[in-house]
């Protein structure tokens, strides 16, 4: 058993592109993107892969203030000349 | 009679070398650990490497299809299968049973462990050089010791976690009728033996897509999975090792 010793990856298409790479490349930026955000809002590390979790800590995080929070007016047509 | 699950002793963090190593050659053995040679005196190398993500994909999703047909088969009282692999639960001791259901139930502790154990932080240089612009090699061999206990810690909990969920398993089935138990049981052994399956389609079609019998990985050596699995057994145990060994798992990248 040995190692072929070609050059890596060479005259690979993407979806050619060993599972292996392609998951540790998309795991690598999705965990990088999190690196943009402020620190208070930065996942912790053990959500990392979980993605229900994840998106729950999102939610969480980046709540919208709530409609009845007094900011919002109704527009009524008929009161405009 | 708690089934302990060891977690292996794996240092955590992927090396990039491990990563990158995406193909390898093999050279086939007989049974007598001899060389085998083709009609020009050669030795017969296999040349294999990973397969790529839709592959893999569609290893997952013909093994599903598979899977749930087995499991179907498993709980259909009038089928051969049933009658082979489940009905001789109905006659079961209550330890056999028991001992079944834990063994079967251990993965999905171990699943749920992983989800469940919060995973800490690794410590950071900051919270251990003066100045971490300025690193000494003492700092860096002390945040190295910090977060292997920081790992080792993380395993044990895991390991705590697992073996928690098999002790309140055994208290909660001691406490149902054997009829019961042998019914979870039956369906235990449903799950488990469809699961079985699931891995080796997974790996049998993974392992024709990926060993070629060039080293340009262009001559399929396979041509379909039952051409594979018709393979003298010593052969087929050879290629889905060296394969095993090749592909990293996901845990591992995600550690």
């Amino acid at each position: 058993m040995k190692l072929t010793g070609q050059p890596i990856l060479e005259d690979c298409s993407l979806a050619d592109l060993p599972n292996t790479v392609s998951y540790a490349i998309m795991y690598r930026l999705r965990i990088d993107s999190f690196s943009e955000l402020p620190k208070e809002k930065k996942p912790p590390r053990n959500l990392w892969d979980k993605p229900y979790r994840l998106s729950k800590f999102f939610d969480a995080i980046f709540k919208t203030p709530s409609s009845s929070s007094g900011d919002d007016y109704e527009f009524n047509s008929e009161e405009v000349e | 009679m708690v089934i302990v699950m060891k977690l292996k002793e794996k240092k955590m963090g992927l090396k990039i070398v491990d990563l990158l190593r995406w193909k390898k050659s093999i050279i086939l053995k007989d049974e007598s650990d001899k060389i085998l040679l083709d009609e020009k005196g050669n030795p017969v190398t296999i040349y294999m490497r990973v397969v790529g993500d839709q592959d893999l994909q569609d290893a997952f999703k013909l093994a599903r299809v598979r899977s749930a047909e087995k499991r179907k088969t498993l709980r259909d009282e009038t089928s051969l299968e049933y009658l082979d692999q489940v009905a001789p639960i109905k006659e079961a001791s209550r330890e056999d049973c028991m001992e079944l259901i834990l063994t079967a139930r251990t993965q999905t502790f171990q699943s749920e462990a992983y989800a469940n154990v919060e995973r800490p932080d690794a410590v950071t240089i900051e919270e251990i050089a003066a100045d971490p612009d300025a690193v000494s090699l003492e700092e860096q061999e002390q945040l190295d010791a910090a977060n292997e206990k920081v790992d080792k810690e993380y395993v044990d909990a895991i390991q705590t976690y697992i073996e928690t969920r098999q002790k309140e398993t055994e208290v909660e089935l001691e406490s149902i009728s054997l009829e019961n138990i042998r019914g979870i049981a039956e369906l235990e052994v449903s799950n488990i033996t469809s699961l079985a399956l699931f891995l080796q389609e997974v790996l049998d079609y993974k392992i024709i897509k990926a060993c070629y019998t060039n080293k340009a990985l262009t001559e399929k050596a396979f041509d379909s999975v039952e051409e594979y699995r018709s393979a003298n057994s010593h052969i087929k145990a050879q290629i889905s090792e060296a394969y095993m060994r090749l592909e990293i798992g996901a845990d591992e990248i995600k550690n």
